[in-house]
């Protein structure tokens, strides 16, 4: 895992114009991370150092990944905001944790828990323990034990991948390479759309998780591609051009019904759901550039979100539903920005190299995209105020396409 | 793609040349014929008319060629230089009845791959249009968007981006 810290700096001061009614806002940091101190009284016998030391990098990574909460290292250095005491006791084969969350400098106990861990269970409960801190601190819950799923490999030749958040458990779900394009989560986690040229064009793929058992969903004449599922996770928003033009579609799950969403002679694709599932917000060209439109699921009423640049695509609708995170091409290369749904201010999160392909985490406090800022194409994580960028994914020649799992991990029992 | 991009040489070469592409007779058979029949002494003029016949490299079947044509970036209008090139692949088509194709739309690595997709399959879809107008049966065509998947020209600059984005006219 190497996490790659960056600078965000000014940006886009001089291109602000035509629209006085559109404001483009530089990156800027939206909270404060609490610091933190860890005070580690654990006392193991040399057979459970290892599974300590374990525990213990779990648990600090599983604090610091979502970038809210920073670890000082000394209560004396930094004057942290909250002090966690570790106090761990060996019981044969486990340890328990007796974990103790004290504000400062009231010093008052926010909570005290245990938590009891094996050698199988180490990261699982360092993560567990963890969200509880985070969310005893924020109100937010951590993404250490999310996942992602992405392609990688050299065009034409890549596969579809799933990783956990922290690098762990990679596993492949193509059998031969081949192009693969736009995996998408299901709400419950538990499927994966995504399109695939294995019988020479691009159809649509549905993969179970579970036993990987795969079908292929939509194989219409022309295109089947980028799916969205609905918040419900009943309907799969998709772009066909079986009538004859790239056109949105709702087709529900069961493949029964099947609704078109669009009618425009240029491009229409991209679809990305609100999470009350009522709109659509889209890519299209039907005022002479890519730019991203909202349409009702209906398809009644239209309304362009993006007014600034002659390049906007790649929306992606948070889970809260303030804010859709679009690619825009701004002096050539191309930027993750964020957008509220009335279109009114337009916030640029990255200016380093060209990033694209934004997805949400399930909490919709950060978003993955892939990017070229290390050179090779890479799967990032950022805040969604463009800050805290970390390189998640790496070690392929192309990775792309994240997917982030949209269930929020369900946490521990709060119990005393 | 070794095999299209000999095609592309061989159509460049024709393209220098100024020549249409030409339906190209299979001589070896007609050679071969020509030899096993006996053959009446030859007077001095038949024998300048008549050259011999070189050695030919084996030609299987007949080649037709078409030609790829090329897009501005992020557009899949027709520009002029793609309706000539277009109508002489129409006319090739016209002239070979029995051919099917398959246009294949391709965009450059700029923009990103889900917008890039659906463009490519417009580029395929505005050169199907004006050969279908230009009186080649639909049914003979289909289309397929690579999207930016399939760069011909790898490198990350200006030349190699106007060679990407193109749609190629495979025959089946």
């Amino acid at each position: 895992m190497r996490v790659i810290p960056l600078l965000i700096g000014v940006l886009l001061a001089s291109s602000v114009g035509a629209q006085p009614d559109v404001r483009l806002r530089v990156t800027k940091e939206e909270h404060q991370a609490i610091r933190i101190a860890i005070e580690d009284s654990t006392e193991v016998t040399s057979y459970l150092k290892s599974m300590h030391q374990a525990f213990s990098g779990f648990f600090r990574w599983a604090l610091e990944v979502t970038s809210y909460l920073e670890i000082a290292e000394s209560t004396e250095k930094g004057k942290p905001q909250a002090s966690v005491h570790l106090r761990g006791s060996p019981r044969e084969e486990t340890i328990a944790y007796e974990i103790t969350l004290v504000d400062y400098p009231s010093k008052a106990t926010i909570f005290r828990r245990i938590y009891s861990c094996s050698d199988e269970t180490i990261k699982s409960t360092a993560y567990v323990a963890a969200d509880d801190i985070i969310f005893a601190l924020t109100g937010r819950n951590g993404i250490a034990s999310t996942r992602l799923a992405f392609v990688a490999g050299e065009k034409s030749k890549s596969h579809l991948y799933v990783v956990d958040l922290d690098g762990s458990n990679l596993r492949k779900l193509t059998s031969s390479p081949g192009i693969v394009m736009s995996p998408a989560w299901s709400p419950d986690g538990s499927r994966l759309a995504y399109v695939s040229y294995r019988q020479g064009k691009p159809d649509l793929y549905v993969v179970n998780l579970s036993n990987l058992a795969t079908t292929r969903f939509l194989a219409f004449e022309g295109l089947n591609a980028t799916p969205s599922w609905s918040p419900d996770g009943k309907h799969l928003a998709v772009t066909l051009s079986k009538d004859g033009n790239p056109e949105i579609y709702i087709i529900s799950i069961d493949g029964k019904t099947i609704k078109r969403v669009t009618f425009y002679s240029g491009i229409d694709c991209s679809p990305t759901w609100a999470p009350n599932g009522l709109e659509i917000a889209f890519t299209s060209d039907r005022t002479g550039s890519p730019q991203i439109f909202v349409t009702d699921i209906e398809g009644l009423s239209v309304r362009r979100l993006t007014q600034e640049g002659s390049y906007n695509t790649s929306p992606a609708w948070s889970p809260q539903g303030d804010l859709i995170a679009f690619v825009s091409r701004i002096d050539g290369k191309f930027q993750i920005c964020t957008v509220d749904p009335f279109g009114t201010e337009i916030t640029v999160l990255t200016e380093v190299g060209n990033n694209e392909d934004p997805a949400w985490s399930p909490d919709g406090m950060h978003i993955a995209f892939s990017s070229t800022i290390g050179g090779n194409t890479g799967i990032y994580i950022m805040k969604r105020d463009g800050t805290s960028k970390r390189l998640i994914v790496d070690g392929f020649q192309l990775a792309r396409s994240p997917s982030w799992t949209r269930q929020a991990r369900v946490t521990s029992s709060r119990g005393g | 793609m070794k095999a299209l991009i000999t095609c592309l040489v061989v159509l460049s070469l024709i393209a220098t040349f100024g020549c249409h592409p030409k339906k190209m007779r299979p001589l070896v058979e007609e050679q071969a014929e020509v030899e096993k029949q006996p053959q009446p002494p030859k007077t001095e003029r038949e024998a300048e008319e008549t050259q011999p016949v070189k050695p030919l490299e084996p030609i299987e079947e007949e080649q037709v060629i078409l030609d790829p044509i090329h897009f501005e970036f992020d557009k899949y209008n027709l520009t002029d230089e793609a309706i000539a090139i277009l109508t002489r692949n129409a006319e090739v088509l016209l002239k070979h009845p029995d051919i099917e194709i398959v246009i294949e739309g391709h965009c450059d690595e700029r923009g990103t791959d889900e917008y890039n997709l659906a463009l490519g399959e417009k580029r395929a879809m505005a050169a199907r249009d004006f050969l279908v107008r230009f009186g080649i049966e639909k049914s003979r065509i289909s289309i397929v968007s690579y999207g930016e998947e399939r760069p011909i020209d790898p490198r990350h600059n200006e030349e190699a981006w106007a060679k990407n984005r193109r749609a190629e006219f495979v025959i089946r």
